[in-house]
């Protein structure tokens, strides 16, 4: 490991296996994040009836009271900039498996990183918990599938981010650089 | 106190801020790795970093004042704003969950613009102590966030679960919209900010 002599940072770290690992973490994440979509995420039973919300449906509702700037930023902070980073993720890891590099990937791996911190799924997944023992006085309120799911997902997810070693990555996909200062 | 490594900046070295390969390349060029853009401190830092922080300060105040959201029940409307929604929380016993909610939306904002305005004015009056303190502070702020979002992520499910039935209706207020803004302008403001200045200006190159 080696860390900044200033500030204490770290610089880089090793991480065996780093992109088949990186590489099935976030093919797993991705899968995952897929059943988050598909499933209610909360369930609401009153009387008779149920209500469900799926993932989907509570980022567009705010629309119905004309907040679509509200809309953008939860679209894209729950759905969109997450499944945007795992896609180009996999575009440029599961090739890299095999030793191959596809068009695109510098750009691929750059915007994994650019969206990376504005996807906010654990922020979601606290949401998600305080909106059941918000309404438990209420109603009946379960978790769905979804919220499990969206679980797995950030397990996964940070482990992913966890093994990803971003200079091998570079050094890989990246031009050639004859002089290394620092790697 | 100011410790005096030989850095990369005074060797004529830069690193790019998208692969981090450090390399002579020239201020504003293109990195020989990925292509990116290089500089050697993130351009107009301190302008940007103001300008985004004092907004968000301006923007904290109608986001607190107005209701995040309205319960309706039984035709009785009651405007909730976020400290109301902790309130409501720590009311119904739910101390560890109140604690979270009360870290994450009021805390970490507030927090978030006043560790902001600290490392602008110690970078820009030439603060030469607490250096590294102020690098946790700055990481700190990195980390924790977004974490504010969890009100805007819940009225939105709130309002969604809670329409259609004639015992309540949950209807999503301004504040949401104000203190979104909030969170988003501290976050872009973070990014802004170039934690090499506190360096900077403690060596009086600024």
């Amino acid at each position: 490991m080696l860390s900044c002599r200033r500030c204490g940072a770290v610089l880089l770290q090793n991480r065996p296996d780093s992109i088949p690992r990186t590489a099935a973490l976030t093919l797993g994440a991705f899968i995952l994040f897929a059943v988050v979509n598909g499933f209610p995420l909360l369930i609401l039973k009153i009387g008779g009836r149920e209500t469900s919300l799926t993932l989907i449906e509570g980022a567009l509702e705010l629309g119905n009271h004309g907040m679509w700037e509200v809309v953008i930023v939860v679209l894209l902070t729950s759905l969109v900039f997450p499944a945007l980073h795992f896609l180009v993720l996999l575009y440029v890891l599961l090739p890299l498996t095999l030793g191959r590099v596809l068009p695109g990937a510098i750009m691929g791996f750059k915007m994994a990183d650019m969206v990376a911190p504005w996807g906010m799924i654990g922020v979601y997944l606290l949401g998600v918990l305080v909106a059941v023992v918000k309404l438990a006085d209420l109603a009946t309120v379960v978790p769905g599938v979804a919220a499990y799911a969206l679980g797995g997902v950030l397990v996964l997810g940070t482990a992913a981010g966890r093994a990803l070693n971003h200079e091998m990555v570079w050094n890989r996909i990246g031009k050639s650089v004859s002089c290394h200062l620092l790697t | 106190m100011p410790s005096a490594h030989l850095t990369a900046r005074a060797s004529g070295l830069v690193r790019c801020p998208t692969c981090a390969l450090v390399s002579g390349t020239r201020d504003g060029l293109l990195c020989p790795r990925c292509s990116s853009s290089v500089q050697r401190r993130k351009p107009d830092s301190l302008q940007r970093t103001w300008a985004l922080t004092l907004s968000a300060g301006i923007l904290y105040i109608p986001a607190n004042i107005y209701p995040i959201m309205t319960v309706i029940k039984m035709g009785y409307g009651e405007p909730k704003t976020i400290i109301a929604g902790v309130m409501a929380l720590i009311e119904a016993n739910m101390w560890p969950l109140a604690l979270i909610v009360f870290i994450a939306s009021v805390i970490v904002p507030l927090g978030k613009i006043i560790i902001l305005l600290y490392l602008l004015i110690s970078v820009q009056i030439g603060l030469k102590t607490h250096l590294k303190e102020r690098m946790i502070l700055y990481r700190l702020m990195e980390t924790f966030g977004h974490w504010s979002m969890v009100d805007i992520f819940l009225v939105t499910m709130l309002a969604t679960l809670v329409k259609t039935g004639s015992w309540a209706s949950i209807e999503p207020g301004m504040g949401v919209t104000f203190f979104g803004t909030v969170v988003i302008l501290t976050l872009l403001a973070a990014q802004a900010f170039d934690p090499r200045l506190v360096w900077d200006s403690a060596h009086g190159h600024l």
